[in-house]
């Protein structure tokens, strides 16, 4: 037994259903049904459209017998009615047959053929009559409203320029005299049956004009109804993707935790033994235990790369996370940090960076992770004793972070492959084995999150430059 | 008399190893769990703590130690360093730090990557008992 049931329509046009349940267990499941209702609406206007043709049809015959409308010529009237009834009937046998196999643009396509063949239909019988101060007019209004939550934006603007073209132009005819002008409210009076008072024109009227707002207020109430409880499905389900994503990022620092926390206790014991805490050691054993210290690093440091760029991949990022941050002073401590191993292979760091503030909108570790990646690997791809230059221009609406080292460059047929999961070079390979293959794949997913860029230009064995492109906003 | 410090840290063969780095300068006492935190401490009064993040059955357990020491006021005096394998400096706030961008604030004193070299491992302590 459903507790409550919702209904809306989505952006595809089509109706989702939610029912709320209790199990067995009393606790509360949704059965959600997605099912295609635009038919159910479309085929609605069928049937309304074949009761008021058959509603013209019947007039046509009864308009001879009333003296006041025998300008009017009952057989086009008729004729009209009929034609509306034949279309209907085309577009009923249609959508019957081809129900399954419509597709949501040849649904709206058919209903726009369906619209304009309703426009002319009006339009005739507004000529025929020859009371263009009619309500008539309020049914291009209805078919306009319809139009816009049916068809697209622009196929609605067609069908309002073609409403506004039939609905002026019996009154230019009117104006020029092709068709004669018949006052409506002198007959305003008159009753179409003498014996009932209440079926004067007056009367019928002002109560079609109000069962006109109503049924306008009706829909379109409706559709704000459903409009409305999809706006707050879209922000529960927001907030359940965001909870997920937390509980996503509190699961993947566990795992971090869980892989690295072992390779730490062992490379606490291996620095006791290196630094000599349980007695001297041999050279030799010294050797190998820094070896081993090597390999520790390379194993967190894969650990680390592998969880961090499933992280990027499979995250929300929300406006929060993103927050207005200082380059400079982010890339100066990276600079700082580098410059000791540079120091190691006598490698310079030459980075031109500006004193005052240089404010992006970004998530600063993600940044950090960025700028270390790329500014490792230059000094990691260096010659010894070489110059690795890091640069910062500002530009009107984003900088530019330039870094150029003068390494072994990188093979033309290579360059779109580097930032590749897990691609290495050959040559890169060979001149610094411990690379993961992922630091550039990392700092493409971060630069894909702040919108920004990232280009370069290479020759092989003279160096590399990589030039990172932010936005301010 | 030697300076005495606690470590708080689920991971015995870390301790242990940090035990042995530590044990020639200063005395050193070790918890495994979070458990009974507030009693422990008064009763052993270290000059300084030595603090893991992420224990088996809270992932938090040493942020929400930090804030239990820090709020009574016995053991707020105590410095307190965080070491953990996995960097969450992004998540926290030192105090004295500058740092306003609104990271949630962590009554700790420094906080370190593990593993974390021999020669640091005591410079962090004299900055903890400098403080």
């Amino acid at each position: 037994m459903p507790l409550y049931e919702i209904r809306y329509i989505d952006w595809e046009k089509a109706i989702m259903s939610y029912k709320f349940y209790k199990d067995e267990h009393h606790h509360i499941q949704i059965d959600i049904k997605q099912y295609r209702e635009l038919d159910y609406y479309l085929m609605y206007f069928i049937y309304i459209r074949w009761a008021i043709s058959m509603f013209i049809v019947i007039s046509g015959f009864l308009t001879p017998f009333i003296e006041y409308f025998s300008h009017i010529q009952n057989v086009i009237v008729i004729l009209i009615g009929m034609g509306l009834f034949i279309l209907n009937s085309v577009y009923y046998l249609i959508k019957k047959k081809f129900k399954k196999t419509l597709s949501d643009e040849q649904n709206w396509k058919l209903f726009s053929v369906q619209i304009f063949f309703d426009f002319l239909t009006i339009f005739l019988l507004n000529i025929d009559l020859v009371y263009f101060e009619s309500l008539f007019i309020l049914f291009y209004t209805f078919h306009i409203s319809i139009s816009t939550v049916f068809t697209k934006r622009k196929i609605s603007f067609v069908i309002c320029i073609v409403a506004c073209i039939m609905a002026s132009a019996p009154i230019i005819l009117v104006y020029t005299g092709i068709i004669p002008y018949v006052d409506i409210m002198k007959l305003s009076y008159i009753t179409l049956l003498p014996m009932i008072k209440f079926t004067s024109l007056l009367v019928i009227f002002i109560s079609g004009l109000w069962v006109y707002f109503i049924a306008i207020w009706f829909i379109s109430s409706e559709l704000n109804k459903n409009i409305n409880i999809r706006e707050i499905e879209m922000r529960v389900q927001n907030e359940k993707l965001i909870s997920i994503d937390r509980e996503k990022n509190k699961l993947t620092m566990r795992a971090t935790h869980e892989l690295k926390a072992p390779f730490a206790a062992i490379k606490s014991y291996l620095f006791i033994l290196r630094d000599g805490y349980c007695g001297e050691i041999s050279d030799k054993a010294q050797e190998v235990i820094l070896k081993m210290i090597d390999r520790c690093d390379q194993l967190t440091s894969k650990i680390t790369d592998v969880i961090r760029l499933s992280n990027l991949k499979t995250s929300i990022f929300h406006n929060e996370d993103f927050k207005h941050i200082d380059i400079v002073p982010i890339l100066s401590d990276i600079s700082e940090e580098l410059k000791k191993i540079g120091y190691l292979r006598n490698i310079t760091i030459l980075a031109d960076i500006p004193v005052r503030e240089i404010i992006i909108r970004g998530n600063t570790e993600q940044i950090k992770t960025l700028l270390m990646n790329v500014m490792l690997n230059a000094i990691n791809y260096s010659h010894d004793n070489g110059i690795v230059q890091v640069m910062i221009e500002v530009m009107q609406k984003y900088i530019v972070i330039s870094i150029r080292d003068e390494g072994i460059g990188i093979r033309e047929e290579d360059l779109d492959k580097i930032f590749d999961e897990y691609f290495r070079s050959k040559e890169a390979v060979a001149y610094h084995n411990n690379g993961s293959g992922l630091g550039l794949s990392i700092v493409r997913e971060i630069i894909y999150l702040h919108g920004g860029e990232i280009d370069m230009e290479s020759t092989p064995g003279k160096g590399t430059q990589f030039n990172i492109i932010l936005f301010y906003n | 008399m030697k300076k005495k410090i606690l470590i708080i840290d689920d991971d015995r063969d870390f301790v242990e190893s940090i035990k042995i780095i530590l044990e020639k300068d200063y005395e050193v006492e070790v918890r495994y769990t979070t458990e009974y935190l507030i009693k422990n401490i008064k009763l052993i009064n270290p000059d300084a703590i030595i603090l893991d993040v992420m224990f088996p059955d809270d992932p938090d357990a040493g942020f929400t130690a930090a804030q239990l020491i820090a709020g009574d006021k016995e053991t707020s005096r105590i410095p307190i360093a965080i070491l953990s394998a996995v960097n969450q400096m992004s998540n926290l706030a030192l105090p004295f730090s500058n740092d306003d961008a609104g990271h949630e604030f962590m009554p700790v004193w420094e906080f370190v990557e593990k593993p974390v070299e021999p020669k640091k491992l005591h410079d962090l302590i004299k900055t903890l008992l400098r403080s």
